[in-house]
């Protein structure tokens, strides 16, 4: 694996308020990366940075081992995907799309025939005389992903692409831009607020918290070795529990519930049953524990549970994930 | 009750609008009277609008506020461009200041613009003419149109220009084809409303220019002096008529297309 895009010590401020203190990241060539955090975290402002449309305070941003820093955003070979699209009002699709390969002054040959590959790609022939306000959301996205990946570039920037899109669309964007970044080879980096959506698409995620990245890793390791408190509560549901001095994190589908009277050895905790809430898939059961915290339980059979009940908490010893 | 205060708001109504439009109709009315005097309707006529046509002054003293309105125009139009273009990409420090100033003219006394322009133009000791004439008037027109092409430009955003330069448009290619297309219906609104301006105004005009440059308004003005002929009211109507459809014009365009569907 290579490395293609790397962040050295990027730092951004904008008058004396520091938004990304000291920022590091190597990106791999062809992977699909997520920046994930809450909303004012600084993700926009790396990708603009990236793109080139905010200059860093300090630091250097290399692209395939060059520093391309200082370098305006329309001689980096990368492409950015907006938020709000951004199409060209007074062009129709094909001239939206065709953007970028006339400011190149590609030949007339070809950009015909990747104007054509590109709108078969991505589903979007018979509507390729068609003004952007005359589509739908998805649709005009689908424009706005067909007008970056013409140009072939070696670095897709996507803020929160899906972010103003209904949830079953966004459903079936994802597996779209997926397959496109699995057949084209093109490295992704991601904006998202969504969880489902960084862990479903994504090769690494990086959280980022106050313009720092808290945990850098696949989702697997994300989701199952939060390394941080932070990363613990924001990634899924977590119960954080004291025990002895350590702070521990067990997520609730790792929980069992036992009779109370069950003296079984590796009950954790004792509790009274607060509520049961059905969410369609499991049971999400709340169990009011000493010290007052409150465990979370996913489970797939409500059984015989019901509201008030004392019971005994139990996991495993190798689902807990000690938290520094 | 309720239809009662209906028809009253409806009456009311009608008597802004007769307010408004009243005396126009009247002038308009009397440029077709076959009669000297203004008072009575003796029957349709366009005796005076061909008089009109043939009488030498009348055509100078429109070919004097042609040149006026369109030498202003485009004059106007490239620099309130330039400058809005300017105060849209880069925010300088004193911005707030900056618009401030920029919207001062349009609330000062237009006697006064007229006035402090011909203590000017003394002070420097220009002859006044044509040339202070227009001077004058695009200092007048400059504070609208820049409103106007800023009001369009901020509509714009800064998405489109950025996603044109991320997809590897130079600055000069993005304001050729992204910046200059958006933009232009406010360009035209401008230019149109510029145009309008600068033949319709008198009181400035009247402080800065000089013997050979009698625009419309002002001869018209002469001509009441030597009492009010249906001449007058011919051109009067030739003049609000082609003031009207510009403005329509202008409107529209200023309008057109800034909701963007989303
Ligand atoms: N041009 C700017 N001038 C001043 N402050 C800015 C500017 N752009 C961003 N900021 C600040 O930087 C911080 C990070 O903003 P940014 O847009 O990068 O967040 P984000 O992670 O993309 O948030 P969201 O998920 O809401 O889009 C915010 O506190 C914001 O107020
Ligand atoms: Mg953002």
């Amino acid at each position: 694996m290579k490395t293609i895009i790397h962040l050295d010590s990027v730092e951004k401020s904008f008058g004396d308020h520091v938004v990304i203190p000291a920022f590091s990241l190597s990106i791999q060539e062809g992977e699909f990366i997520t920046l994930l955090g809450p909303s004012g975290c600084g993700k926009t402002t790396l990708m603009r940075m990236i793109s080139g449309f905010e200059e860093p305070t300090s630091g250097h941003i290399y692209l395939d081992g060059n520093d391309v820093t200082s370098i305006p955003p329309y001689q980096r070979d990368m492409n950015m995907v907006f938020q709000h699209y951004a199409l060209f009002p007074h062009m129709t699709v094909a001239d939206n799309i065709l953007f970028g390969l006339k400011m190149k002054k590609v030949p007339q040959s070809e950009q015909k025939q990747r104007l054509e590959e590109v709108l078969h790609f991505t589903q979007l022939t018979e509507y390729q005389k068609r003004k952007p306000q005359q589509l739908s959301g998805g649709q005009q996205q689908r424009v706005a992903i067909a007008r970056a990946i013409i140009n072939n570039p070696r670095v897709l920037l996507l803020d929160e692409p899906l972010g103003a899109l209904d949830y079953q669309l966004r459903k079936n964007l994802q597996v779209e831009l997926k397959n496109i970044q699995r057949n084209l080879g093109i490295t992704f980096i991601y904006v998202t607020h969504d969880q489902d959506e960084a862990m479903s698409m994504s090769d690494r995620i990086a959280v980022v918290h106050q313009g720092k990245i808290e945990q850098i890793g696949t989702p697997e390791e994300i989701y199952y070795k939060p390394s941080s408190l932070f990363v613990a509560t924001f990634i899924g549901e977590n119960n954080i529990m004291k025990i002895n001095s350590d702070l521990i994190g067990v997520r609730p589908e790792k929980i069992s519930l036992h009779k109370a009277d069950a003296q079984a050895p590796h009950h954790k905790q004792y509790g009274v049953i607060e509520d049961i809430v059905f969410l369609g898939n499991i049971y999400k059961v709340s169990v009011r524990a000493e010290d007052d915290i409150v465990i979370t339980a996913h489970l797939y059979e409500k059984s015989t549970w019901y509201k008030g009940e004392r019971v005994g908490v139990a996991w495993a010893k190798e689902d807990e994930v000690i938290l520094r | 009750m309720m239809k009662m205060r209906k028809h009253l708001l409806f009456a009311y109504s009608m008597m802004i609008v007769a307010f408004l439009y009243l005396p126009i109709a009247v002038l308009i009315l009397y440029s077709f009277n076959d009669s000297r005097i203004n008072a009575t309707w003796e029957g349709f006529t366009l005796k005076w609008y061909q008089s009109l046509f043939q009488n030498d002054r009348v055509l100078e003293a429109l070919y004097n506020s042609l040149t006026v309105a369109v030498i202003t125009t485009v004059v106007t139009t490239i620099l309130a461009a330039l400058l809005a273009l300017a105060l849209h990409r880069y925010k300088f420090r004193f911005g707030k200041v900056f618009n401030g100033l920029i919207y001062l003219p349009i609330l000062i006394p237009e006697i006064l613009m007229g006035l402090s322009m011909l203590v000017m133009f003394s002070q420097f000791e220009i002859n006044m003419g044509k040339t202070t004439l227009i001077i004058a008037h695009i200092t007048f027109c400059l504070s609208f149109a820049i409103v106007i092409i800023m009001a369009r430009l901020s509509g714009m955003g800064q998405d489109l220009e950025e996603a044109a330069e991320d997809l590897g448009a130079s600055p000069w290619q993005t304001f050729r084809h992204v910046t200059l297309p958006i933009i232009s219906p406010g360009l035209i609104a401008a230019a149109l409303m510029t145009f309008t301006m600068s033949l319709d105004d008198f009181v400035i005009s009247f402080f800065v220019s000089g013997p050979n440059s009698t625009t419309l308004p002002l001869y018209i003005y002469g001509m009441v002096k030597r009492g009010v002929s249906p001449e007058i009211n011919a051109l009067s109507t030739i003049l609000i008529l082609a003031i009207i459809v510009m403005i329509v014009i202008a409107e529209s365009l200023a309008f057109k297309g800034t909701k963007r569907s989303q």
